[in-house]
C-alpha cells in the first residue's frame, strides 16, 4: 500500500471512530478548517462576522478607519458573503463596483485583492485562480463557517438521536459552542449591503432551527431548564415565532414557574397582535387554558 | 434596488394562500405585512420587485 492509499485507509478507519478530524489535520490536507473556536490551533487571520466585522492578524486587531482600507474591508465581506471559495470575479466585480463598467470594475478588483492580500500580510489567504476567487481555510478562520460546521455536525447527531432519550456529551459540548459563537446577524445590525442579506438569512434560519432541535433534545431528556435557555434565545432573534412561545410556556410549566408561564403567553399575544394583527393559534390558546386550570 | 426580506410565520396547510408574515425593507428595518398570498403578491408588485431568493428555511428573501 503506498502512503496515499495509507491515508485513504486511515480516513476511512477515523470516518468510523470520529477522530476524522484529528487525521485530517495530521495530514495536513488543504481543505481543513478547524472545527471549533479553538485560539491554539487557528490560523493567523480570524474574521469575525457574527454580529459585527472585525478583522484580527497574529492575535491583534486590525483597524480600517480610512477609505483606503475600506474597499479591501469590502471585498474580504463580499467573498465571506459569496461562499469563499470559486467566488466568480466578475460578480465580486459587478457587487462592489455597479456602476463602473467591466474592465474599470475588472481594474478596480485587481487593485484591491492587492491591497487586501497586503493588508493580510498574506499572499496564500486570498488564492485567484482561472477568474475564481478562494479565501484559504489555511490561512483565514471564519467565525460564520466555523459555526456553520459544528451547526452541521450538531444537527447531524440530533437527527440521530431524533425521540432518543440520550444524554450525550458531544451534543452539550457543541450546542455551547455553537449556541456562543452566534453572536448576532452576519456582518452586524448596522450593515444593509444588499448581496450580504443571503447569507445573513441563511445562517439566522440556521441558528433558529438548531436552537429549536437544541431545545427539543434538552426537553426530551428533563434538563428544561437548558431547553428554556434555547427557546428564549430564538425569541431574542425573531419575537414572531409562535412554536418557540409554545415550548418556553411547556418548560416554565414543567419547572413549575406558571407566573412567568403566563408572562410568556401575555408576550406571545402582545407581539402577534402588533406586528402580525393576528391571535395566538389554538395550539397556544389550549397550553394558556391549561396553565389556568393547573 | 432595495433589498427586502419576506417572512411568513404561519401558512394553511390546507389552503397554501392562507399565509400572515411580514416584508421587511434591509437597511432601515421597514415592516409591513401581508395575511394571504394575495397581498403579499400585490406588496411585492408595489415594490416593483424583479427577483425572489427563496432561502433554505421558511423565510424568502427578496432582491
Amino acid at each position: 500500500m503506498n502512503s496515499h492509499q495509507n491515508k485513504i485507509q486511515s480516513l476511512l478507519t477515523a470516518m468510523e471512530s470520529r477522530d476524522l478530524v484529528e487525521v485530517l489535520r495530521q495530514n495536513s490536507l488543504p481543505f481543513l478548517a478547524p472545527l471549533f473556536d479553538d485560539q491554539d490551533d487557528s490560523p493567523g487571520i480570524r474574521v469575525y462576522t457574527l454580529g459585527r466585522f472585525s478583522l484580527v492578524k497574529n492575535e491583534q486587531a486590525v483597524d480600517f478607519p480610512g477609505r483606503a482600507k475600506r474597499k479591501p474591508m469590502d471585498l474580504l465581506k463580499a467573498l465571506i458573503a459569496l461562499g469563499g471559495r470559486d467566488v466568480c470575479q466578475v460578480k465580486v466585480a459587478e457587487i462592489l463596483w455597479p456602476d463602473a463598467d467591466g474592465d474599470a470594475a475588472h481594474r478596480s478588483l485587481d487593485t484591491t485583492l492587492h491591497r487586501l492580500r497586503k493588508l493580510l500580510d498574506n499572499d496564500r489567504a486570498i488564492m485567484l485562480r482561472e477568474g475564481k476567487i478562494s479565501l484559504s481555510n489555511d490561512c483565514c478562520w471564519v467565525d460564520a463557517w466555523a459555526f456553520e460546521r459544528v451547526q452541521g455536525r450538531l444537527e447531524f447527531i440530533l437527527d440521530q438521536l431524533f425521540n432518543e432519550n440520550i444524554d450525550n456529551q458531544e451534543v452539550v459540548k457543541l450546542a455551547n459552542i455553537a449556541l456562543s459563537m452566534y453572536k448576532g446577524p452576519f456582518l452586524g445590525v448596522s450593515s444593509s449591503e444588499s448581496w450580504a442579506i443571503t447569507y445573513r438569512e441563511r445562517l439566522r434560519s440556521k441558528y433558529i432551527r438548531l436552537l429549536r432541535k437544541v431545545g427539543r433534545y434538552y426537553e426530551a431528556n428533563g434538563k428544561l431548564d437548558l431547553a428554556l435557555e434555547a427557546y428564549l434565545k430564538g425569541l431574542e432573534i425573531d419575537g414572531l415565532l409562535e412554536e418557540l412561545y409554545q415550548r418556553a410556556m411547556a418548560c416554565y410549566c414543567g419547572l413549575e414557574l406558571r407566573a412567568e408561564a403566563l408572562l410568556c403567553y401575555q408576550r406571545c399575544v402582545m407581539n402577534l397582535r402588533a406586528h402580525l394583527g393576528i391571535p395566538p393559534s389554538p395550539r397556544t390558546e389550549q397550553l394558556h387554558q391549561q396553565l389556568l386550570n393547573s | 434596488m432595495e433589498s427586502y426580506i419576506v417572512r411568513i410565520y404561519r401558512q394553511d396547510t390546507a389552503d397554501p394562500h392562507n399565509m400572515t408574515g411580514t416584508i421587511l425593507k434591509a437597511g432601515d428595518g421597514t415592516e409591513t405585512r401581508f395575511s394571504s398570498g394575495d397581498e403579499l403578491i400585490n406588496l411585492l408588485w408595489q415594490l416593483e420587485a424583479s427577483d425572489l431568493t427563496i432561502s433554505p428555511s421558511h423565510y424568502r428573501h427578496l432582491n
